[in-house]
């Protein structure tokens, strides 16, 4: 049934598989952009909302596409979609190219924020849409329409009209009609942007059962909320303003993100300004706020940085890392208190650190910590200190 | 017990506080319904009891069993319902086929098409007869042109003075009225939907009956409903053309009360156009309201 309105026209163009290997599922592309970019306007008021992106997805994968607004994600998903024409760059599903072939012909999935149910017709009838569009057999559609409900735990609605649901059951029916037609790539753009925070607990726990229950379906999963990318995403690309920034396992990216966008953005980390000392391996010395701390100076898969020892770096240190200490404390760094935010299981300390002028800090105290705004402290950094980032250029 | 008796003091100062503004809301709403009645009640309550009087000077049925059983009356009837109801289909298909294409595809110009529509609803209904007079007349520019290269000296188009020219002049000047609202109805249809109906394998065609036009019913509805009330009691147009087969009821009013000053025969015609409206209406503001419900359960 996947192939149905895919299959029904033939392939305008196909890419060779990445692999020779006999087992292809293991080595075929489920999304392939190819320098993709698409812009809005002519001549001086051009628009660029995505250039030369590059992305590839294996069947069964679930990549996030996570920036901030404006940053090309959804451009990205409507160019694969075929919402929108890319001005340039080719976009391959399972290896055969679609760019010129209108949205009913691709065969994808789409869940949307605002759920776009169509209002007139019954839970059951939306569900049923797509199969209807690609005529399948009445005696098959109830069945089909059964199961897709079921998945999403919605199979006692089936005679409501989507007014007379709440907003998490609408994004369910919107999953389960995406899913009916069997979709080998399935789209997400912000699904639990219009959630509350509970809801959309809830619906990201389901998402991940959701994952899991379909081993070959490609996720494209557009999200500002990084929280939700390192829940359910295998990948991550990280974007920003219509380009590409990095693209990583979502640990890798966490744990040494190879830009300073990156760094900031995935988890808000404080970007401390250093200098590079001895390196050895994949460890360096590092003088930052007039002290000497471990760091780890990571170096990508493909291609080496140098932190040739003098140079100027980016000291990648996660709130949560930091500790606050009595001044008394031999590590202690002398830092002003400049706010404190309760935020429930942590408080929010931003400081002024001696020896970092013009650098705010940001540490996570754990529990509902008083501090006096323009009081001193004591702040320590971890062993090792953090991870290096190269200074933009 | 004091606090019990104390009790009736204030309850019986709240009715004359509460009365004072419903007194003012009644005072407020007399000059408008006096007016009300004045211009409009009283001169149809006149062209009822008009409708009454027989040429004997009494009162009686005796011009209602006449006019109803006449049969320029029945004729008139029967011609301005098909005439109406004609123009109303003729509208809805054309209303609709054209506001399909200025909401879903896009050309160089539209906006100014849009314009031009706004602008026919401003124009009186006569001066498109004129125009199709101008065009379509036998001496009009289309049948001077078809003579010039035929050689022929008969006019080739010769249907507007007949109800085919009524038919299609309404269609032309009632047409905007079924665009119009649908137009607003496709404006506020999410394009989520329609983006999401397409990844679902629906062609345009699918898309349009079953995701646009089931939302966009209501608008049709409601400006259809509005064009067969119009086209009811449209006079401009059927006079202009001066058809002298096509006598619809507001036409034959006209005749009986101004050409052969039947004024009670008139009353009665005229009676039962103020019902055919009403009941039009009754129904338009019905469609109306159901849009209108629709519209606030959505939101």
């Amino acid at each position: 049934m996947t192939e149905i309105g895919v299959g029904a026209v033939e392939p305008t163009d196909t890419k060779p598989a990445t692999s020779t290997s006999a087992n292809a599922g293991a080595d075929t592309v489920a999304i392939d952009f190819d320098r993709v970019g698409v812009a809005y306007g002519r001549g001086k008021k051009v628009t660029h909302a995505l250039i030369d992106f590059n992305l590839r997805v294996r069947p069964g994968e679930t990549v996030a596409l996570l920036g901030p607004s404006g940053s090309g994600k959804s451009t990205a998903l409507n160019a694969l979609a075929g919402f929108v024409r890319p001005t340039s760059g080719r976009v391959y599903l399972d290896g055969r190219e679609v760019t010129d072939l209108p949205p009913a012909k691709r065969g994808i999935g789409v869940v949307l924020q605002s759920y776009a149910l169509f209002p007139h017709m019954r839970v059951s009838e939306n569900v049923a849409f797509g199969l209807r569009s690609h005529r399948v057999s009445r005696s098959e559609i109830g069945p089909r329409v059964a199961e897709a409900l079921d998945m999403v735990g919605m199979s006692s609605f089936g005679k409501r009209l989507p007014r007379e649901l709440s907003g998490g059951q609408q994004q369910r029916v919107a999953i389960a009609r995406a899913l009916a037609i069997r979709p080998k790539v399935l789209l997400l753009d912000e699904p639990l942007a219009a959630l509350d925070a509970q809801l959309r607990q809830s619906m990201l726990a389901e998402l991940q059962q959701l994952k899991e229950a379909l081993p070959d379906t490609a996720m494209l999963y557009v999200t500002h909320d990084q929280s939700e990318a390192l829940a359910l995403a295998d990948r991550i690309v990280v974007m920003d303003n219509a380009r590409l920034m990095d693209v990583d396992t979502a640990e890798n990216l966490w744990k040494r993100p190879p830009t300073s966008f990156t760094a900031a953005f995935l988890g808000g980390a404080n970007l401390i300004p250093c200098t590079v000392g001895r390196v050895i391996g994949t460890s360096a010395l590092v003088q930052v706020a007039n002290k000497t701390v471990n760091a780890e100076a990571p170096q990508p898969a493909v291609g080496k940085i140098d932190w040739a020892p003098g140079s100027a770096a980016l000291l990648c240190i996660r709130p949560h890392a930091l500790q606050i200490v009595s001044l008394g404390n031999p590590d202690a760094l002398r830092a002003k208190v400049n706010a404190a935010v309760w935020r429930g299981s942590t408080t929010r300390v931003v400081l002024s650190v001696n020896g970092l002028p013009d650098q705010l800090i940001d540490v996570d105290a754990p529990g509902h910590a008083a501090f006096e705004v323009g009081s001193e402290i004591g702040v320590r950094f971890p062993e090792p200190a953090g991870v290096l980032v190269q200074v933009k250029q | 017990m004091t606090a019990v008796l104390e009790r009736p003091a204030p309850a019986a100062d709240a009715p004359r506080r509460a009365s004072a503004p419903r007194i003012r809301q009644v005072l407020w709403t007399v000059p408008p319904l006096l007016v009300v009645l004045v211009v409009a009640v009283y001169p149809l309550i006149r062209v009822c009891l008009e409708s009454a009087k027989l040429r004997s000077g009494g009162l009686g049925l005796g011009t209602w069993t006449s006019v109803l059983g006449s049969q320029a009356f029945r004729s008139a009837l029967w011609r301005t319902v098909a005439i109406a109801v004609t123009s109303t289909v003729g509208c809805l298909i054309l209303g609709t086929f054209l506001a399909i294409i200025l909401a879903f595809v896009p050309f160089p110009g539209s906006a100014i098409v849009g314009r031009l529509i706004d602008t026919i609803l401003s124009l009186p209904s006569f001066l498109i007869t004129l125009a199709f007079t101008f065009l379509y007349g036998t001496a009009g520019a289309v049948n001077a042109l078809i003579s010039s290269i035929s050689g022929s000296t008969s006019p080739a188009l010769n249907f507007l003075y007949t109800p085919a020219g009524v038919i299609a002049a309404e269609i032309t000047f009632f047409t905007p009225f079924v665009i119009r609202p649908l137009l607003a109805a496709f404006a506020v249809l999410p394009r989520a939907q329609l983006d999401v109906a397409a990844s679902l394998g629906a062609s345009p065609l699918r898309v349009l009956r079953s995701v646009i036009m089931p939302e966009a019913w209501p608008a049709l509805m409601a400006g259809g409903s509005l064009v067969l009330l119009l086209t009811l009691n449209e006079f401009g147009i059927v006079l202009f053309t001066g058809a002298k087969g096509v006598i619809t009821l507001p036409v034959l009013i006209y005749t009986r009360g101004i050409v052969t000053f039947d004024l009670p025969g008139a009353a009665v015609i005229a009676t039962v156009q103020i019902v055919l409206s009403l009941v039009l209406y009754i129904a338009y503001r019905m469609i109306f309201a159901r849009v209108t419900a629709g519209g606030s359960r959505e939101e």
